[in-house]
């Protein structure tokens, strides 16, 4: 679909010389605030850089604090008996008790020698 | 694809710019194209600005890279920017400000150059081609930039741009089609 006496290259040739101009044409003002801006970029990741660096310190040592302050916090853990010594402890116990209430309990030894025992004994 | 197009995207163009000391060298010397760049896919010239800023500043983020890739590296991040700010424009016009960027005048143009009738003709004559440029599709607009402004060759532009180089080449071919027929004079 070629165009009859169409010359591509003079066309671009004509297209680049008059963007080349353009560009020799960029005003004053936004050649300043391009080499402004080009100082601040060259700035900027310095100064990101000393940012987040900040920014790590200060979340370290607030994670730091906070451990420390749950680590003071935490409730202290008190001595308990071992279960098992307890549980040894109170079966003896209670033996103990139910064999002195009978050796401390006559009416016990009144009952079983009375007629009521005999005959809930014989029934 | 059209004979013309072809023929031009046959041999690699040299290089639009030297391989740059520093990076700071570097951005700065294509300051001012990346301005244009930037000013003809927004049409504004502080949101050019804004662009090509956020772009010098992505761009230095890839300063251990060669400096050989700096250049398709810059552009492409400006390419992005650029998208991303049209596209926020256009939901920030759609929903909250209508009638923003309305009397902005588009083309940033020194007026210390003697004679006003040279101003007025390079202005103008800029201002046409720019106004020509910006009915364009995005992506025609984009590789006719990168391959006759910037020459860059089709590898580069299409790594650039995120595509292929047929579809470098086929942007390219239609949207020269196009800016012959808006500026048939200039053929």
């Amino acid at each position: 679909m070629n165009h009859s006496g169409f010359d591509p290259t003079c066309f671009d040739d004509a297209l680049r010389q008059r963007h080349a101009t353009a560009v020799a044409h960029v005003s004053a003002r936004t050649q300043a605030q391009l080499r402004h801006r080009l100082a601040a970029s060259t700035t900027a990741p310095r100064h990101v850089v000393r940012h987040r660096m900040a920014w790590v310190a200060t979340t370290a040592c607030a994670a730091l604090f906070a451990l420390v302050v749950g680590l003071q916090l935490r409730p202290q853990p008190t001595p308990v008996p071992s279960p098992a010594t307890v549980l040894v402890d109170d079966s003896q116990g209670d033996a103990n008790t139910a064999y002195a209430s009978l050796d401390e309990n006559p009416d016990l030894y009144l009952w079983l020698a009375s007629s009521d025992a005999i005959a809930l004994a014989s029934e | 694809m059209p004979d013309s197009a072809t023929t031009s995207d046959a041999g690699p163009l040299p290089p639009a710019t030297t391989v740059a000391d520093s990076l700071e060298q570097f951005l700065s010397g294509i300051g001012a194209r990346a301005f244009r760049f930037a000013e003809l896919g927004l049409r504004h010239r502080d949101d050019a600005l804004d662009a090509v800023q956020e772009a010098m500043m992505r761009m230095l983020g890839y300063r251990e890279r060669p400096p050989t890739e700096w250049t398709p590296l810059f552009w492409s991040i400006l390419r992005s920017r650029i998208v991303d700010m049209q596209r926020r424009r256009l939901f920030r016009l759609q929903w909250l400000t209508p009638a923003a960027h309305g009397d902005e005048d588009p083309i940033d143009w020194t007026d210390d150059t003697p004679g006003p009738a040279r101003i007025h003709d390079g202005r103008e004559g800029y201002a046409r081609m720019a106004d020509a440029l910006a009915a364009l599709p995005r992506r025609q607009r984009e590789a006719f930039t990168l391959r006759i402004f910037e020459e860059l060759d089709v590898a580069t532009a299409a790594r650039v741009m995120a595509c292929s180089e047929g579809s470098v080449k086929t942007h390219l071919s239609r949207a020269r089609e196009a800016l012959q027929r808006q500026l048939e004079d200039w053929r």
